[in-house]
């Protein structure tokens, strides 16, 4: 090509460059949002945003703000925070997303849908609810963190995935919803006043502005866009172990004679099978364990190289775990939510029977639960 | 017919990557819209139609390439046989330009309008037509190395969340839906068609199996894309779009090293650009058999298509009733004609020649 054509061609693409080219937003005018609240008063939306806001003074720190508006759209609130705070409002890093209880009625999937489908918010957020208005738990202030937003994530991504924390994404909220029965689960967060009392970040002293740590030990199961009930620790620990891979967690038991003695999940997973002709589901949970302390109820405490749990010890830890699965299945089979997805298992092992016979599945449905314990 | 010259490594190269390229990302949610769990199923088919027409491409250049089709052709039918190729570009074109803009302004760029990625994405993608295949593979060359690096920040940094158990059962709606899911969109298959405006070194020694594991890796790896997707998503995949963005992320939380999915990004935007530049490259080379400069073929085609484009099919959703109407049928027959009558000619032994306005008909 003639040197002439190129040169024209490249002031050619400059100048449409220039011309048509994007509206560029520096960074000190974009309130970068790291926590969104979503609450639903009335036919409104009240969505609150963390906003982190970088200091401008000598000190260098970054503080953070929440932003509260009340809207009929979630788009236009998020303008009219915009508006308010005079800087565009970005969504990229923003990492969890809290629905309010009065979210969760009628509200969840409506919600995500528009947040899903804004491609600005990322669909791996972390997606919890709370017992309280998303709001007030968006606003607390936390006990080891300034930024409340990013201390409530730290259990649920720094630390792995314990046993008895659901850990929830907006992409798993969507896939989940979309089951044949459509039964989801979010972790509840609770917050809960710091002991002893300190202020906000870490400073100890129990100033007028108390600062709380989060409890995220239970789970809401909805089904659908209905909310159900509230799961408790122990049947939240019962929705992890059906998990195909559990990170880590902690299990207590009260040995033969009395002792505490206080185990470490190293790693675990459970393998499932179905049989759709008897309509019987077969759990394998299989944890490596960690024994880490024992203490007898003389307050000795023995060493636990040299020791080991009894085979009726043993088979008490078995039955907890499998307990705690059998729990939680039965009280949302009684709920109608299929939180295990026995449908899509019984479905895959018939696909041509099972449908015809699937209309009380849940209810006829028996869950068999194996564990297996390997301990290190 | 002045073709350009390509060695086996950058026809490998395009044969790897750009069967990847617009079906991997607004395809599987189309697909899984119609397959549900089965997508991969239907993003198999078309991946065997377009190893069909990998294969008639190959013995094509076997046979002696486009230059010893116009010897032996003439003119004329060549023209007859070239020319409705520019109708399967233009519409092929207009719905992936389209999904490019989408994807970019969408996925990118804060509230940015379609019209401005679009005259600049037209610049860019003419200027490298402009420029030729051989630039275009050499673009291919380049940013080939983008993929090592997509699958290291994987290892390292990614999060498996799979439920293998999404993809069960295999056909246990039967198969119609999968055939009737891939027939309804042919318009993201055979796209390799560029390559027949270009001269291929012939293969000696190992080279010669380069291009056949380019495309066994390129079905393997489209393939499993979509098992993947599907195994990420089940059945909330219908809703997804920029499906390849999204799982190159690796489900990542951005708190501690930010997102991962910017070299995915950089990769598709480049074999985009790359797939689209091709097609126009070979508008220009059918302009050429024409009798047409070559360069002003291509300035005509780019004008006409993106008049076309943002007159009638301005938006993703246009686009894609264009791309799964009857169009996509002519696209594909275009296509695959086209190739059948090239190679016929080939290897016929009957030369249709014109010389000083008599035409003479040889046989041996």
């Amino acid at each position: 090509m003639k040197r002439w054509v190129k040169w024209t061609v490249f002031a050619v693409a400059f100048a449409v460059i220039l011309l048509f080219g994007i509206e560029s937003v520096p960074i000190s005018d974009r309130a970068i949002v790291i926590g969104l609240a979503v609450d639903r008063e009335e036919d409104a939306y009240m969505v609150s945003a963390q906003i982190l806001m970088a200091s401008s003074g000598q000190d260098q720190s970054t503080s953070s703000g929440v932003v509260s508006v009340e809207y009929p759209t979630l788009s236009g609130a998020l303008n009219e925070i915009s508006k308010q705070t005079g800087m565009l409002v970005t969504l990229s890093h923003c990492n969890l997303v809290i629905l309010g209880p009065s979210v969760l009625d009628g509200y969840a999937q409506k919600t995500l849908d528009y947040l899903s489908r804004n491609a600005y918010l990322s669909e791996n957020a972390l997606l919890v609810t709370s017992e309280s208005s998303a709001r007030e738990v968006l606003s607390a202030k936390g006990a080891y963190a300034q930024t409340t937003a990013f201390f409530m994530q730290q259990p649920l991504i720094s630390d792995g995935q314990y046993q008895d924390i659901v850990y929830r994404t907006i992409k798993e909220y969507r896939a989940d919803f979309s089951t044949f029965n459509g039964a989801n689960r979010l972790p509840v967060v609770r917050p809960v006043p710091a002991e002893p009392p300190m202020e906000s970040g870490g400073q100890g002293g129990g100033g007028e502005d108390p600062a709380y740590v989060f409890d995220l030990s239970q789970t809401a199961i909805l089904i659908k866009e209905q909310y159900v009930f509230t799961a408790n620790r122990t049947e939240t620990a019962g929705l992890n172990y059906a998990e195909p891979e559990i990170q880590r967690g902690g299990l207590y038991l009260e040995g033969d004679a009395g002792e505490a003695i206080e185990l470490y999940i190293a790693k675990g997973g459970c393998k499932r099978e179905y049989d759709a002709d008897a309509l019987t589901a077969t759990f394998d949970i299989s944890l490596r364990i960690i024994l880490k302390e024992i203490i007898s109820p003389e307050g000795e405490v023995r060493p636990v190289a040299t020791c080991s749990l009894s085979a009726s010890e043993d088979q008490r830890l078995k039955q907890t775990i499998a307990d705690s699965v059998l729990q939680i299945f039965n009280r949302a089979a009684e709920a109608g939510a299929d939180v295990f997805e026995l449908y899509e298992g019984f479905y895959a092992d018939d696909p041509k029977g099972f449908p015809a016979k699937a209309g009380d599945y849940l209810t006829k449905a028996r869950l068999n639960v194996n564990v297996e314990l390997k301990y290190e | 017919m002045n073709l350009p010259s390509v060695n086996r490594r950058q026809m490998a190269l395009y044969v790897f990557f750009v069967p990847f390229v617009f079906k991997v990302v607004m395809l599987p949610g189309y697909l899984a819209r119609g397959a549900g769990r089965d997508a991969w199923l239907s993003v198999a088919l078309l991946l065997a139609i377009e190893l069909a027409e990998l294969a008639l491409i190959l013995l094509i250049h076997r046979a002696g390439g486009l230059s010893a089709f116009r010897e032996k052709a003439g003119a004329v039918l060549s023209n007859i046989v070239l020319v409705p190729l520019l109708f399967a570009f233009g519409a092929k074109t207009i719905v992936y330009l389209s999904e490019a803009i989408n994807y970019i302004t969408a996925y990118l760029f804060y509230n940015i309008t379609n019209l401005s990625v679009a005259v600049i994405f037209l610049v860019v993608i003419g200027y490298v037509a402009l420029r030729g295949m051989t630039a275009v593979v050499r673009v291919t060359e380049l940013i080939a190395w983008l993929l090592p690096m997509i699958l290291v920040l994987g290892l390292l940094f990614g999060k498996v969340h799979i439920e293998p158990m999404r993809l069960l059962p295999v056909l246990g709606d039967g198969t119609r839906d999968v055939f009737d899911t891939s027939g309804g969109h042919l318009m993201w298959t055979a796209n390799l068609t560029p390559l027949l405006f270009c001269r291929v070194e012939k293969p000696e020694g190992a080279k010669k199996y380069y291009v056949p594991i380019a495309a066994v890796l390129a079905f393997g790896g489209v393939t499993a894309v979509y098992l993947f997707f599907v195994m990420n998503y089940g059945a909330s995949a219908e809703l997804i779009e920029n499906a390849f963005a999204r799982l190159a992320a690796f489900n990542v939380v951005n708190t501690q090293i930010g997102s991962i999915d910017w070299p995915a990004v950089a990769l598709w935007i480049g074999m985009a650009t790359v797939t689209l530049a091709s097609k126009i490259f070979a508008s220009g080379m059918i302009f050429e058999n024409a009798g047409i400069r070559r360069e002003a073929g291509i300035i005509v085609f780019l004008t006409v298509v993106g008049i076309v484009g943002y007159l009638w099919f301005n938006n993703v959703e246009k686009a894609y009733v264009l791309g799964t109407s009857v169009v996509s049928y002519i696209v594909i027959g275009v296509t695959f004609l086209s190739l059948l009558v090239i190679l016929i000619t080939l290897k016929l032994k009957i030369t249709v020649a014109e010389k000083g306005g008599r035409t003479i008909e040889t046989v041996g």
